[in-house]
């Protein structure tokens, strides 16, 4: 006969379910206190312990040797070779560096540049044809050309075109200290500014 | 902790004048025991001496960033460790992409030995290594081959002592059967 008591039908049985469900779901077992502290480092200890290669009998006698060959000199000449390379980089560095700080240079001489043909632009712009008469110009107001934050682009570059506008804006996002401007500003002349703008 | 001798060597790589000198010893003493770590990964001598080099052009260019905390064995494997995986799966991306067929490449280094010295069981050792996960095979070597401790192993590779400690377990036994299916 078949025993009913494990068919789905009496495991649905809503009765026993009620009765299983009375029942407070609590484990019966208890393990000893601190048992699971330290358990995974207990497991691990023994793994250590048992190496095993004492379980590989096949794997232990085989000696550890390199097996992998090197060509003849190969550690001799491998110092020299690093040497050599670390070398070529420290000279290959240096010389990046003064070729970045030329370059800076230059930058800061094109920033100064286009902060001038701004100026030009603006006294132009205020009624002034003049350029040379840019001299008449206060320094404040100068050094608030050069502020690019508070300067009125539009203003300024009316009548630029498109390209020269895009190296100037491209070139206002470099920043340039008030000595640099005065200093550049003393050593740069109309033919900068033609540089600067046929400059990419 | 660092010894005496590594303090002393490390203060000559943190000093622009003593810097290049430093750094031959550096080579020097390390340039082997990186040299076979990184070879057992890569396999072709081409190739491990491709990643010992940038291994010691990225020290090189990394001296100042090496604050002497860790020990620098440590930190060597370390950088050894990741330009020997990215190497791997630089020429496994290659081969996905079809410029390098993989299997061509690995069937090159399994059959032409990999300039593999000693006698044939060393051979079958090799083939064998080379039949784990790349991760397992890296701490089988570092264990078996290098006598590293759990300690330093869980430095270079980031991985909980636990874990290494059954990864090490798990490629003793499938270096075991694999040999004991084809030992004579």
């Amino acid at each position: 006969m078949k025993d009913q008591s494990y068919t789905p039908e009496a495991m649905e049985d809503p009765e026993e379910s009620a009765l299983l469900r009375s029942i407070a779901r609590k484990e019966p077992y208890e393990a000893p206190e601190g048992y699971f502290e330290g358990l995974e480092n207990r497991i691990f200890s023994l793994i250590d312990e048992a190496d095993p290669l004492s379980a590989a009998p096949i794997l232990s006698s085989i000696p550890k040797n390199s097996s992998f060959t090197v060509p003849e000199g190969y550690f001799e000449a491998f110092p020299e070779r690093m040497t050599r390379l670390v070398r070529q980089e420290t000279t290959g560095s240096r010389v990046r560096k003064l070729w970045q700080s030329r370059t800076q240079v230059w930058f800061s001489a094109g920033m100064a540049a286009a902060i001038s043909l701004l100026i030009m632009y603006a006294a132009v712009s205020f009624g002034k044809n003049d350029p040379a008469g840019l001299e008449g110009i206060p320094t404040e107001d100068l050094m608030a050309a050069a502020d690019v934050e508070h300067m009125d682009l539009d203003l300024l570059t009316e009548g630029m075109d498109e390209n020269d506008l895009n190296r100037l804006r491209q070139r206002m996002r470099y920043p340039i200290t008030e000595d640099e401007y005065t200093t550049l500003l003393n050593h740069l002349d109309a033919e900068d500014f033609e540089s600067l703008l046929s400059e990419e | 902790m660092v010894a005496t001798g590594e303090k002393e060597l490390i203060l000559s790589l943190q000093n622009p004048l003593e810097r290049e000198a430093a750094f031959g010893r550096l080579v020097i003493q390390y340039q082997k025991v990186l040299y076979y770590h990184i070879r057992r990964l890569v396999l072709l001598h081409e190739d491990a001496d491709d990643v010992l080099q940038n291994t010691f052009l990225k020290v090189w260019r990394n001296l100042d960033s090496f604050r002497g905390d860790a020990a620098i064995k440590t930190w060597l494997y370390r950088i050894a460790t990741n330009e020997a995986l990215s190497f791997i799966a630089q020429k496994k991306r290659r081969a996905t992409d079809g410029i390098e067929s993989l299997e061509n490449d690995l069937g090159h280094s399994m059959n032409q030995g990999r300039d593999v010295s000693g006698e044939e069981i060393q051979h079958k050792l090799q083939r064998a290594v080379e039949t784990l996960p790349e991760r397992q095979r890296l701490v089988f070597n570092m264990r078996y081959y290098d006598d590293m401790r759990y300690e330093e192993m869980s430095d270079v590779l980031g991985v909980t002592e636990g874990a290494l400690k059954a990864s090490y377990h798990h490629a003793v036994k499938k270096i075991e059967s694999y040999l004991t299916g084809i030992h004579p």
